[in-house]
């Protein structure tokens, strides 16, 4: 009989043969029936939908000699490949102006979204079960058909699953019957899902006064609101306790800039001023409930319902950012241009005496070719621009942050229970600044190609972080401001118009870039930057002085001769905090190609990355729990190795001819004679080794194309209707051409975070037809 | 007009740029948290890091064969090599500290919640608690240079004997230092306020503390062991110490039935080893510690295979006594105390060798019963008559920790220093154990410390053998 409740697929050999299905032990017409043991390979296909994702847009203008007026409307219906995922949105946005006598112009601009969202699926490692994407490629067993758990209630009403208990360790349903680890799939989609209510508005009103011909003077005051209601229902029945949970929120950003223009010309120079100030006030407040013990009727998803005391928390931020800055440009013949900034922030979320940071900027361009028009070389060269440019960036921090926090415990009865928060906070935080050189060159040959490329350093000076420190200081994490962090790059782009003809053109752009970062000092005591942790003890770092992103984890254990040491029960020692390599790609890249002939139009999108690595959760129980295809296969004896491999000795070897063995020496040198189940090799030993989880992220992917038709004029203007009119059919994420991962059945393109994935809904190939029509 | 309105608003605004008043201060942050409230926190991390909440807090009654694992053998195999210690400083040991510091300056968050000694004193007591815990698991740890802050974010790693040399000062002066003659501390969710009950408690850790020299350093060992003594432990079962979890508080469950109950997880049962054990001698206590399952019978599960097994219903899962949303957990109590004066006898830490060690024995076993409410005369004098527990000056010391063994039943992490220390009970390590050394008998640093303590791990893992795995020796060892 099968082990109902693992949720692994190490079970017998899917030959076909007959075993008696989880199904068959609940009451009704296929009780104790018998089924082919056969894999499913339709599961994927059967679970998931097609999204379709419906978007509308119209839009109206009217203008006149002193006014104009836009409205538009539009509206989102998109479904997701998760049954029961849905979002409704809704646009409106209306905008206009109009004179008031000769000097003053009055401006709005105001746009309100509406959006109502059910489903939302769970993503990411979890042990709750509401992951459905987990039994596809984490904890499932092969054998099951998802067809067959469609129908999850069994006629009286209750609830079924796959991953029963043991029917031979009792004869009651309701004991043998209940989930071991995992619920119903369709169960959790269907009845365990969150809403989420948003609305947004934004908006400005503005004023324009005209002093004289050189003179303006602006002043705005611009909103940006929303409010959001998200809830959490978790169903009565299944292994998770029924709960409800809700949590509002509403932000609002304020803006009240006032600006003094000036533009001139002089000659040949060409001036540009501005002097400005802005008000901005951030205020966004949350309370977060949810239920406690339980629901008090099955289903009753309410705060209300709580069985004991409910969980409350709030949240609250108030920030205000004071700035004031200036501009200056001066031109020369449309071929040199200058331009200078300067700016001052004072910031409410610094401490008093460090709340005032100013960051100055300057750039120059200057288009050479204007002085060789008249020469040979312009024959060629049609235009070439050079440039560089200096750039500084302060910035602050998010708001009530200055002191070490308080948290709250659980309540013990009547006694109230608080903890330090886990950040360590000295106060003397000063603001950030960001310092960023650029310089680069944009040249055209022959009208037809062109090249433009940039070479880039940041230097991040007191960029305020949290940084990991050692535990046994009291604190998981110090804010510190960071000495010195600094990122520098180059990009290349180059276009050309391949053919042009009358009837067929070709352009193609390419672009590619290399970027590096360098911790170069962090804060005294602490020499290297925590970034991420994941299992089985690997973590990502940035160490101070040396590569940025750096991955470290398990290795295998050699010895002196470079064998793996194994250890007498046949598992592989290991040691930890091995480097095994970067996150950083080696490089980036992209290729754009648009095609026309008479009214057809072809464009697509290749890009690409070379190196890098990522943490893959999928590999990781895809392989560990016997799911993939990679986890079956043949010995080094040619025998099966998911057979026993029998009993050992160190003299005899093992009695079975199944099994892994591990190419490698024992402590004394001899070599390994021993197999291991594969469940312990693909499981166990492998958990020892990070290079099995930390995947090449390098990959090619042709990103998007789209095929569009230009409907004739001549046949539009008998519609007397629209003048122009196009129809496209557009395919998203098309085509993951090659990828190290792939045939894992991951694709690195998609990460959940650069970084790492973990089991995350499946990125999917999304079809468009889009039809544009012009009045 | 208007020019001129937004003229003036711009220069107003202009001067008071760098004044924002009390936006920085949040209404829902607080900057000080009250003493009591501290207190209450770090008593309630014992659920999670000492007494089973978590996968790592479960780890010793793997080692010690308490329970066995179902569907996901892994901790039982020895799989977990490296483990935290992050939540041990960054709860309840950095939230003792800042009780201990609000006291001493005088800050009005210390103001109402007890005496300063009393504050303090406990303060001191916990903390010393937590970190004999810590050190019998890792070894060298941070300790003097710890819980600073900005001051030493990369703590020096001390040195097993250094700390011993310390707790049992501290365990010596904060007994002294709690008083029932002043103001009880507030907040006190174990011990309800009563400094007689802490100065107990102090004394029978101390008493912990000096058996553990046993094969290292007997003579401090019974010095300590004779003081902590004559200072006063725990001399009944009514004085035992509890942690006591809330049935009506999701918050304050126990974290058993938090496991088995809540999150409806499977992944424990009463382990063979045990079964058999107590199974042989019809042991009362048995269906206190075990599921009886239909047809009255309770099975344990074998032990250290690398087998994923169902358990509900095919094998016995931990008794209510333990693992009620309400049930309580246990720290320390009279059985524990007479076990350790009958092992303190039978090495001559007391006087009066095998027949006082006998006795010693024999009122443990009593006290055990009755802790458990299990305890008859009958069943009482039958048990203590079969071969095996009768005790036989030959193999005293093994029964006194056998019987101990049993008697810590889920209090498996103390069970595990008394294993690592006696040898006793004689146990067989896992069959399919990852590890081919067997039972752990150390935890290993958490791996990140390699890289935010680089140089003090380094030379901490030198100091104990050169190796960050489960096999290198705690000082206390020969």
């Amino acid at each position: 009989m099968l082990e109902y409740g693992a949720d692994e697929s190490w079970g017998p050999k899917m030959d076909g043969s007959q075993y008696r299905p989880y199904y068959s032990w609940y009451p009704g017409s296929e009780f104790g029936q018998l089924s082919a043991l056969t894999p499913q390979p339709d599961n994927v296909k059967n679970f998931f939908n097609t999204g379709i994702n419906l978007n509308n847009s119209i839009a109206f203008t009217t203008g006149g000699e002193s006014h104009n007026l836009r409205l538009t409307y539009g509206n989102q219906d998109r479904t997701l490949i998760i049954p029961e995922a849905r979002r409704q949105q809704h646009q409106i946005g209306l905008n206009g102006s109009f004179d008031v006598g000769k000097y003053l112009t009055l401006s709005s601009d105001i746009a309100y979204t509406t959006s109502f969202t059910k489903g939302q699926p769970e993503e990411g490692y979890r042990l709750d079960g509401l992951n459905v994407m987990q039994n596809f490629n984490q904890w499932f067993q092969r054998q099951l058909d998802i067809e067959k758990m469609k129908q999850y209630r069994e006629p009286d009403g209750s609830l079924n699953s796959w991953n029963i208990g043991d029917p031979n360790a009792s004869s009651d349903l309701a004991v043998y019957g209940k989930p071991q680890y995992w619920d119903n799939p369709y169960f959790v989609v269907k009845e365990n899902y969150g809403t989420r209510n948003h609305n947004r508005l934004v908006g400005n009103v503005g004023l324009n006064i005209k002093i004289n011909k050189h003179l303006n003077l602006q002043s705005y005051a611009r909103l940006n609101s929303y409010t959001n209601e998200n809830d959490f229902s978790v169903a009565t029945g299944g292994l998770q306790l029924d709960a409800f949970s809700i949590n509002q929120n509403q932000y609002r950003e304020l803006n009240y800039e006032t600006n003094l223009t000036y533009k001139n010309k002089f000659g040949d120079f060409s001036v540009d001023g501005l002097i400005g100030a802005n008000k901005r006030r951030e205020r966004y407040s949350q309370l977060s409930e949810s239920t406690a013990g339980g629901l008090s009727s099955p289903n009753y998803f309410d705060i209300a319902a709580s069985i004991a005391r409910p969980n409350i928390s709030r949240s609250y931020t108030n920030k205000v950012v004071n700035s004031i800055y200036g501009k200056a440009s001066v031109g020369w013949r449309d071929m040199v241009y200058l331009e200078g900034t300067i700016r001052n922030d004072w910031s409410s979320a610094l401490p008093e005496e460090e709340n005032s940071y100013n960051y100055p900027s300057a750039s120059l361009s200057f288009v050479f070719t204007e002085l060789l028009r008249k020469t040979s070389v312009y024959n060629w060269l049609t235009y070439g621009k050079i440039r560089a440019s200096y750039a500084s960036v302060g910035s602050d921090l998010g708001a009530h942050s200055l002191d070490i926090a308080i948290n709250n415990g659980s309540f013990y009865g009547t006694n109230p229970s608080a903890t330090i928060g886990n950040q360590f906070r000295g106060g003397g935080i000063r603001p950030a600044l960001t310092k960023a050189w650029e310089v680069g060159a944009e040249l055209r040959f022959f009208k037809k190609f062109g090249i433009d490329f940039t070479i880039y350093q940041n230097n991040n000076t007191d960029q305020i972080l949290a940084v990991d420190v050692s535990p046994a200081s009291g604190f998981t994490t110090a804010q510190i401001n960071a000495g010195s962090i600094v990122s520098k790059g180059v990009e290349i782009t180059l276009n050309g118009n391949a053919i042009q003809s009358k009837n067929f053109s070709w352009d193609i752009t390419m672009n590619w870039a290399k970027n590096r970062n360098e911790i170069r000092e962090l804060a005294p005591g602490i020499n290297t930057y925590l970034y991420a942790t994941n299992r089985f003890d690997t973590r990502l770092e940035h160490p101070v002085g040396g590569e940025w992103g750096t991955y470290y984890g398990r290795k295998w254990k050699v010895n002196a001769k470079g064998e793996t040491v194994i250890l007498s029960n046949g598992q592989p020692d290991y040691t930890i905090g091995e480097k095994i390599g970067t996150v950083l790609p080696k490089w980036t890249g992209g290729i754009f190609n648009s095609f026309r002939y008479k009214g057809f139009d072809l464009t697509f999108s290749i890009d690409f990355q070379k190196g890098g690595l990522f943490y893959s959760e999928t590999r990781n129980f895809n392989t560990g729990a016997g799911l993939s295809q990679e986890t079956v296969g043949v010995n080094d004896k040619g025998f099966d190795w998911r057979d026993y491999p029998g009993a050992y000795t160190l003299a005899g070897g093992n009695t079975g001819n199944g099994g892994i063995r591990i190419p490698g020496a024992f402590a004394d040198g001899t070599p390994n004679n021993r197999y291991i189940s594969a469940r312990s090799y693909w499981y166990t030993a492998r958990q020892k080794d990070a290079r099995e989880v930390l995947l090449d992220a390098s990959y090619i992917k042709l990103r998007d194309i789209r095929l569009g038709y230009n409907l004739p004029t001549a046949l539009l203007q008998k519609t007397k209707i629209a003048k122009t009119a196009n129809i496209g059919v557009i395919v998203q994420n098309a085509w993951l051409i090659s990828a190290e991962a792939k045939k894992y059945g991951i694709d690195p393109s998609e990460l959940e975070v650069f970084y790492r994935e973990g089991g995350q809904l499946s990125a999917t190939r999304q079809i468009g037809i889009n039809l544009r029509v012009g009045f | 007009m208007k020019k001129l309105i937004i003229f003036l608003t711009a220069t107003v605004m202009l001067y008071s740029c760098n004044k924002f008043e009390d936006t920085n201060v949040s209404p829902a942050l607080l900057t000080e948290a009250s003493t009591k409230a501290l207190l209450t926190n770090s008593l309630q991390a014992m659920s999670s890091l000492s007494l089973g909440n978590t996968a790592a807090s479960r780890l010793g009654a793997m080692y010690i064969q308490h329970l066995s694992e179902g569907p996901y053998p892994g901790p039982s195999l020895y799989n977990d090599r490296n483990l935290s210690f992050s939540t041990w400083y960054t709860g309840p040991l950095y939230d003792l500290e800042t009780i201990i510091n609000y006291n001493n300056a005088g800050s009005k968050s210390a103001n109402g919640n007890g005496s300063k000694n009393n504050q303090i004193g406990v303060a001191r007591i916990l903390k010393a608690y937590y970190y004999l815990l810590m050190t019998d698991k890792w070894g060298n740890i941070p300790y003097f240079d710890a819980l600073k802050g900005s001051t030493s974010y990369s703590p020096v790693y001390d040195g097993q004997q250094a700390i011993y040399t310390d707790l049992f000062k501290e365990f010596t002066e904060a007994s002294a230092q709690v008083t029932s003659a002043e103001a009880k501390v507030e907040g006190d969710v174990m011990l309800n306020g009563d400094m007689n009950a802490w100065k107990r408690f102090a004394n029978t850790m101390r008493m912990v503390m000096a058996l553990r020299l046993s094969v290292k350093d007997a003579v401090k060992g019974k010095t300590e062991y004779t003081a902590a003594l004559a200072a006063g432990v725990i001399t009944s079962n009514a004085q035992n110490v509890n942690y006591s979890f809330l049935a009506g508080d999701p918050n304050n469950y126990n974290p058993w039935y938090n496991n088995y109950s809540v999150s409806n997880r499977n992944d424990y049962a009463i382990s063979k080893t045990l079964t058999d054990y107590m199974d042989t001698k019809s042991d009362p206590r048995l269906p206190i510690y075990a599921e009886v399952l239909a047809g009255n019978i309770i099975k344990g599960l074998p032990y250290g295979r690398n087998v994923a097994v169902n358990i509900p219903a095919a094998y016995s899962r931990i008794g209510n006594y333990f693992r009620a949303a309400g049930a309580k957990m246990p720290l320390m109590n009279y059985a524990q105390v007479l076990f350790m004066r009958a092992e303190a006898a039978k090495i001559g830490y007391e006087v009066g060798g095998d027949a006082q060690a006998a006795i010693f024995y024999l009122d443990a076993i009593k006290a055990s019963m009755e802790q458990y409410g299990v305890y008859t005369l009958a069943a009482y004098n039958a048990y203590i008559a079969l071969p095996g527990v009768l005790y036989v000056p030959a193999t005293g010391y093994s029964q006194i920790m056998s019987e101990k063994w049993v008697h810590m039943y889920l209090n498996s992490w103390e069970t595990w220093n008394d294993w690592r220390r006696t040898g006793f009970p004689v146990l067989t390590p896992a069959i399919d154990a990852i590890d081919p050394r067997g039972i752990p008998k150390r935890l290993g640093y958490p791996t990140t410390e390699a890289a935010l303590n680089g140089t003090n791990y380094n030379a901490a893992v030198t100091a104990q053998g050169g190796t960050d795995d489960n096999y290198a020796k705690m000082w206390w060892l020969p």
